[in-house]
């Protein structure tokens, strides 16, 4: 499957755009993120190992809701899929 | 701020000049009489606004409008809003508007933890003037970087760090700040001003003075568990904050808008040039018909934005359609004012015409809750975002 950065998130994963990996579920997925950057963990997700609701997730163009990422092992993938993770951190 | 039927005299339905009329009866003489007229002198000499300056507006309980039904406001962003639009027309300084706005949100913040210790020590007090309560998050990095950290020690925490800006922290008796744990997650504690180690100073700027900036330093302050607001992700409740808080600081520029292109034309009416009013010059009437179309378009999206926000139809954590208002009315205000001093010359400078000074206020809306330049870029990341999206859509149905 297939993971796409934008915005903030780039600098976490090297400026990357796109990274190919595979998972069978959304759980599995992002810990395969987490390993292959280890800066990108406490940014996407929360101190109790969530994805921080500052990130929208979308698969396959429909977006993911908060609800699928709190159970996120119950969201399977396959090969074919393409997860963006849309990131908008603004300034106060 | 019932009428003689117990109905609330603002509300959810409440149209533009039901607003107008309101802030004209009952605040319009008293910004003519008491606030205006100090605007100049408290630019010139840095003096931010003191705290019985907002006795009127606490009086017709303003500073508790954005509170839920059940605590006695009415939690309608969207008139609100429209408030702000008419105390920014009928207040010579902006920085009125800016910090009513501030006061009553950070209560509203503090209402939606739902604890009734909170409610009795600071949302009921703040609701009535009484106690006033600021929004502590930027550091001299992005958020992503934030140094100041909470470390746990039993079941305290101490905090240590900076936070360089906070408007209204001159009468802040609590400041909302976001610190990193030991997780490096942010959580939201309410801080007291009077707690050991809170070191809090003015910052000097050249325009937005009577804002009461300042500059935070927490030198080991420590607190227990109960001041911690939110205990994981502060960072997206501080993105929430921010998203529906940003339309509040474009709204009195928008009323200032008209209040400037009024003032001016009636001004240049009055020059004579060549013999003749300046407003019979051709060259004049362009111009304030460029500002009378900059003052409509500020209008037009505040009012767009702001009926969007009443319908829920946004994203509640960066919403395009009110950043892009915020945006918008920003650099039509900066414009306006820009106008106003090229068409009344050296009088643009004086407390009569205190266009020069507006403009600097107006500067304020450049970095104040998030930087123009920052909305453009998050505003092209969703176009990005969008167009890539489009495109997968259109690759899976073929």
């Amino acid at each position: 499957m297939k993971v796409v950065f934008s915005g903030t998130l780039l600098r976490f994963v090297n400026y990357k755009k796109e990274v190919e990996l595979e998972a069978a579920n959304l759980h599995e997925c992002i810990g395969q993120l987490g390993a292959q950057f280890p800066s990108l963990r406490p940014v996407l997700l929360n101190g109790d190992g969530g994805v921080r609701n500052t990130h929208q997730l979308f698969l396959n163009g429909e977006q993911v809701d908060s609800a699928v990422t709190s159970n996120a092992a119950a969201c399977h993938l396959k090969g074919s899929d393409t997860l963006l993770i849309l990131t908008a951190i603004a300034g106060g | 701020m019932k009428n003689a039927n117990g109905d609330p005299l603002l509300g959810s339905t409440s149209s533009p000049d039901t607003v107008q009329q309101f802030v004209r009866d009952n605040l319009a003489a008293y910004f003519s009489k008491v606030i205006n007229p100090g605007a100049a002198e408290r630019d010139l000499r840095g003096v931010p606004l003191e705290a019985h300056a907002f006795r009127p507006v606490a009086d017709l309980g303003l500073f508790g409008f954005l509170l839920p039904p059940e605590l006695g406001g009415s939690g309608d962003r969207r008139s609100f809003g429209l408030l702000l639009e008419q105390v920014g027309y009928y207040c010579d300084e902006l920085e009125f508007a800016s910090l009513l706005s501030m006061y009553a949100d950070v209560a509203a913040i503090i209402a939606a933890v739902k604890r009734t210790d909170l409610l009795e020590a600071y949302v009921i007090p703040m609701s009535r003037g009484a106690r006033f309560g600021t929004f502590a998050y930027t550091e001299q990095s992005d958020a992503l970087s934030f140094s100041c950290r909470a470390v746990k020690q039993g079941n305290r925490y101490v905090l240590r760090g900076e936070k360089c800006l906070q408007t209204g922290g001159h009468l802040a008796d609590v400041f909302l700040t976001y610190v990193r744990d030991e997780h490096d997650d942010l959580k939201l504690f309410l801080l007291e001003r009077t707690d050991p180690g809170m070191h809090i100073e003015p910052v000097a700027t050249a325009g937005f003075r009577a804002a009461g900036l300042t500059r935070l330093e927490l030198r080991g302050v420590e607190v227990g568990e109960e001041r911690v607001l939110v205990r994981v992700d502060a960072l997206s409740h501080a993105q929430r904050f921010l998203n529906d808080r940003r339309l509040f600081i474009a709204c009195p520029m928008v009323g200032r808008m008209r209040s400037i292109l009024g003032t001016c034309s009636e001004h240049l009416g009055s020059v004579i040039r060549y013999e003749a009013p300046l407003t019979q010059q051709q060259a004049v009437q362009a111009k304030l018909g460029r500002m009378f179309a900059r003052c409509e378009t500020a209008r037009a999206v505040l009012h767009d934005a702001l009926q969007r926000w009443g319908a829920s139809a946004r994203n509640h954590l960066f919403d395009p359609t009110s950043s892009a208002a915020k945006y918008t009315i920003v650099e039509n205000a900066l414009a306006v004012a820009q106008d106003a001093i090229y068409l009344t010359g050296w009088q643009g400078y004086t407390s009569a015409l205190p266009y020069e000074r507006m403009l600097r206020a107006f500067m304020s809306g450049i970095a104040g809750q998030t930087t123009q330049d920052v909305i453009e870029l998050l505003l092209g990341n969703q176009v990005v975002a969008q167009t890539e999206l489009l495109k997968h859509k259109k690759a899976v149905s073929i």
